[in-house]
């Protein structure tokens, strides 16, 4: 009722919605930024987990789906074991990739930069891990939905280059943890990794 | 009056500057290994070996970055290869990842139904294809196979893949080329040039060293290249530079050598006129009739006319204070005369040789040596008017005691003898087989040549099968029908592959087979029907591939000259060529364990084997006999001619006994010292001989008197210290084919200057 009067009152509802506005915005930054999320990461730091990816391609009118397991150990090698239904080994290290479908055949030997899509992937995940988040502003531009308890980081590329293969990285987590990764080419091909962390590694 | 007489000298160096400039500019020196093999070059493995040396492959570079962490070569090496793409002079670049755009290979794999590894019919059918569409579903999962998406509509039975497996068998592609310790980038890079043409290929080498070292920045990797157009400008190179040095040492040493004897400037710059001319005149010549001249006949000519130096200073050493040296070279033309006469006659059967090289520096002796004569007779004397030497007197120090002479010529014999027995029990191991030693190509660029293609997974071409049919056609089929053959001879472990133009280029009779087997549209759009069946496709995915497979039934065939800008087209055109109104095909086994099982199958199937290592063994082996005769032939004229004009039996075996001697002597110690001797050797010691023959001949020359006889004595001496001073510079080259010349040499004037004052009369009263 009080408060009923005050309203009639333009420069004190000025005010008001100052304050209210101060009220809305604040929680927001103070609860989750990209700082809190990155911080929450790395101290994770190494990760081992299984996971299952569908694909989603424009000529196929149902996705492909795999399993297997992702693995990261700091400071940038990123393994990725597919298990099912293909076995295929892709390591990350440095500005190689190196992938192998045979275990025991000679892996096949790619500059990470000659892969723009996936050497944007890999460079999001390395300084989302790393806590860097200078590594990604550089190549993305951010955009953080969401709170600590479910989180989803939209990452679009900056440059034009990467543009033309790359519309889009969305990661999505729940506190410390990433849970999905999901990767739209500007063809409109759609990857979802859903990752379901084992306890410790 | 200073300038009066200097000016005549002047005059000649202006003239003999431009006669050097307009050689220059006529003459085409050639590098390749030409040098070595027979004009009419019939034996199979002459022509092999040039058209592995020279053939279209050969304008192919290997590129080799090291000396730094991997990272850093690896984008060294994309950077390089994306320069060198885009500096337009290169047919092919490719460091794996980083290829030149060839666009030539969309245009080929059109026709994939129809290129090798063969389709079958099963291919086709519902069965097989949803067999590899489902595979294909399943590689989507993975990377490589998500790589492939795009190609999926058009190939889904994978034929790119699979043709491209069968073409580069274990190596990858698509990943960086990595030597197998990791620590080398690897680049390929053919040169869109003619392959043997210096220039370019000098700009093509300097070119990659530019562009390297702009990308390298500070990085502390280093560049390595090997492959025949960098031998070949290389080895120009080196010549050239070892060239220069060696004349400018020389040229030093020479002119010291006639300002001790002369004590005049001026003569020096006068002496080396008749030289300066013969080695004009003689590339020229060579130009003239050869057309080009090889780098090793400038090289070796060059010494071999070196001795044009003596001519003026025998000239010069009789020119006495009361006459000059016009009536100088009255005294000794005839003696100077019979010396050249001989000489270019001893050389004369060599410019027949079926070797043009051989051929070419017969002419380019020959020529030189006439021209620097001439110009010693006829222009020399009028252009250093009045110019005297000293007395000789002090050399009549310079003598044997007349009871030594006997014991010290039987002494020589007994040693000829003893000399003579060492060389027969050496036998065959006195010469040299190995093609490669003739070769002016250093062993450590040979070293890295081997390397690096080891390491690109191609090896030693050593053992071959040649197909020899009337037209390309004929060839691809004999090849075929020989293919199950040779598969049953890897079955049995024999060799573990084969290279063969067949591999790239199937017959049109094959083609033709597999064109009526390929379903027509409708079948093939059933099948695929059928096999998509429950599979997850959007519907008309795959019209490309059906399209494709009937534009491949009904298209023309594959033809060689699809292979243009493919990247692959140096590879087809080295295994089939046209040669000689016929077509030849190569088999090339790869890691070939039992060598005579492929010569037994050879043999039962009617085509020639042959090893490479071995035919190039016989061709240097033939090569030398070849030159053994004409090597005889052209003693024996020489021979022949000394008796004619000497008319003595008693001179002629003065003259020839210390020429013998020293020769036997010049080959017993080299041989003692561990050479083998070469085809170069041989002509050295032609040369030897030449030298030899002059100083006996002014040493048994009928002079006027003792003072004449001195004379005689200090230009020879002088002429060997020349001679024995340019050929030790001369051994100092890295060239192994120079080293040999200025060893043998240098060996050789030093002994022939001891034997042919060890046989001379003492004094001018026996002579």
């Amino acid at each position: 009722m009080i408060s009923r009067q005050h309203f009639g009152r333009p420069n004190r509802m000025v005010g008001l919605l100052l304050i209210l506005n101060l009220f809305i915005a604040m929680p927001a930054q103070a609860s989750f930024t990209i700082e809190d999320l990155l911080g929450g990461l790395k101290r994770t730091s190494a990760l081992q987990s299984r996971y299952i990816e569908e694909k989603y391609l424009s000529f196929l009118t149902e996705p492909v789906v795999s399993e297997g397991t992702l693995t990261f150990r700091p400071p940038d090698r990123l393994e990725r074991q597919v298990l099912r239904p293909k076995k295929e080994t892709v390591i990350i290290e440095g500005n190689f990739v190196s992938l192998q479908a045979v275990a025991g055949d000679p892996p096949l030997k790619v500059r990470l930069s000659d892969h723009p899509p996936l050497e944007a992937l890999a460079t999001a995940l390395r300084a989302l891990f790393a806590g860097d988040k200078v590594g990604f502003l550089a190549i993305f531009t951010p955009h953080l939905t969401g709170s600590k308890k479910a989180w989803s980081l939209e990452l679009r590329p900056k440059t034009p280059d990467l543009a033309k293969t790359l519309e889009l990285l969305r990661l999505s987590g729940k506190d410390d943890s990433l849970e999905s990764i999901e990767m739209v080419e500007s063809n409109g091909d759609r990857t979802v990794t859903v990752l379901n962390p084992k306890a410790g590694t | 009056m200073r300038l009066k007489t200097i000016l005549p000298l002047v005059l000649a160096y202006g003239l003999l500057g431009m006669l050097a400039l307009v050689t220059a500019r006529a003459v085409n020196m050639t590098t390749d290994l030409s040098f070595v093999f027979p004009e009419n070059a019939s034996s199979d493995t002459a022509l092999l070996m040039n058209r592995l040396q020279e053939g279209p492959s050969a304008g192919v570079i290997i590129i080799g970055i090291s000396g730094a962490a991997l990272d850093e070569i690896a984008e060294l090496s994309n950077r390089l290869a994306t320069h060198l793409i885009e500096s337009g002079q290169f047919d092919f670049v490719s460091n794996g990842s980083v290829t030149s755009p060839r666009e030539g290979l969309g245009r080929l794999f059109s026709k994939r139904y129809l290129l090798n590894p063969a389709v079958t019919p099963s291919e086709f059918e519902s069965g097989l294809l949803a067999d590899s569409l489902s595979q294909n579903l399943l590689d989507l999962t993975t990377a490589s196979g998500s790589a492939r998406k795009d190609l999926l509509a058009a190939d889904p039975t994978n034929r790119t893949e699979k043709i491209l497996r069968y073409w580069s068998g274990a190596r990858n592609w698509g990943g960086l080329w990595l030597s197998a310790d990791g620590k080398t980038a690897l680049l390929t890079a053919r040169s869109a040039q003619q392959a043997m043409d210096l220039d370019h290929q000098a700009a093509t080498i300097e070119l990659i060293e530019r562009t390297f070292l702009e990308a390298k920045g500070t990085s502390a990797a280093t560049l390595e290249m090997t492959g025949p157009s960098v031998f070949a400008a290389r080895t120009s190179e080196v010549i050239r530079g070892d060239i220069q040095n060696l004349t400018i040492a020389s040229s030093i040493v020479v002119a010291l050598l006639i300002l001790l004897a002369f004590r005049s400037i001026k003569l020096v710059f006068a002496m080396v006129l008749p030289l300066g001319f013969g080695l004009c005149v003689a590339a020229l010549a060579v130009q003239l009739l050869f057309g080009e001249i090889h780098g090793i006949t400038l090289a070796f000519g060059g010494t071999l006319i070196g001795v044009a130096v003596d001519y003026p200073l025998h000239l010069m050493s009789h020119s006495r204070p009361e006459k000059g040296p016009s009536e100088a070279i009255k005294l000794i033309w005839r003696t100077l005369l019979l010396g050249v006469a001989t000489t270019v006659i001893a050389f004369s059967p060599m410019t027949w040789s079926s070797f043009p090289g051989m051929a070419q520096l017969g002419v380019f002796a020959i020529s030189g040596l006439i021209a620097s004569a001439c110009f010693t007779r006829f222009i020399l004397p009028a252009l250093i008017p009045g110019a005297t030497a000293p007395s000789a007197q002090s050399w009549s120090r310079v003598k044997l005691p007349k009871s030594w002479r006997m014991p010290l010529r039987v002494g020589s014999g007994l040693l000829a003898l003893a000399a003579l027995t060492y060389l027969w029990s050496q036998g065959p191991a006195l010469w040299e087989n190995d093609l490669r030693n003739l070769s002016p190509t250093s062993p450590e660029m040979r070293a890295l040549d081997r390397e690096l293609r080891h390491e690109l997974g191609e090896g030693d071409v050593r053992f071959l099968l040649v197909v020899r049919q009337d037209d390309q056609e004929q060839v691809l089929q004999r090849i075929e029908a020989l293919t199950p053959g040779l598969q049953s001879l890897i079955e049995d472990g024999h060799l573990v592959g084969f290279d063969a133009p067949t591999k790239f280029l199937p017959s049109a009779a094959s083609q033709s087979r597999r064109q009526e087997f390929l379903p027509d549209e409708g079948q093939l759009q059933q099948s695929l029907e059928t096999a998509l069946e429950g599979l997850p496709f959007v519907a008309g995915f795959f019209q490309p591939f059906l399209e494709g497979v009937q534009e491949n039934k009904k298209g023309p065939f594959v033809m060689s000259q699809d292979f243009r800008a493919t990247g692959l087209d140096s590879q087809l055109n080295a295994l089939l060529f046209p040669h000689d109104k016929s077509w030849v095909g190569l088999i090339v086994p790869i890691s070939l364990e039992n060598p005579e099982a492929l010569q037994d199958f050879a043999a039962a199937n009617q085509i020639s084997y042959l090893d490479l290592k071995e035919g190039s063994e016989e061709l240097v082996a033939g090569y030398r006999q070849e030159a053994g005769l004409w090597l005889g032939a052209g003693v024996l004229l020489a021979i022949l001619l000394l008796a004619a004009v000497l008319r003595s039996a008693s001179r002629l075996v003065r003259v020839v006994i210390p020429i013998c001697l020293s020769l036997l002597f010049t080959i017993t110690l080299l041989s003692l010292f561990g050479a083998a001797f070469s085809l170069f050797h041989l002509l050295s010691i032609l040369l030897v001989g030449g030298i030899g023959l002059d100083y006996a001949l002014f040493f048994n020359r009928i002079g006027d008197g003792e003072d004449s006889r001195l004379r005689t004595l200090r230009a020879n001496v002088f002429c060997a210290m020349t001679s024995v001073a340019v050929f030790s510079i001369l051994a100092l080259s890295a060239i192994p084919v120079l080293h040999s010349i200025g060893a043998t040499v240098s060996v050789g004037a030093a002994l022939s200057l001891l034997f042919a004052f060890l046989f001379s009369p003492m004094d001018s009263s026996t002579a």
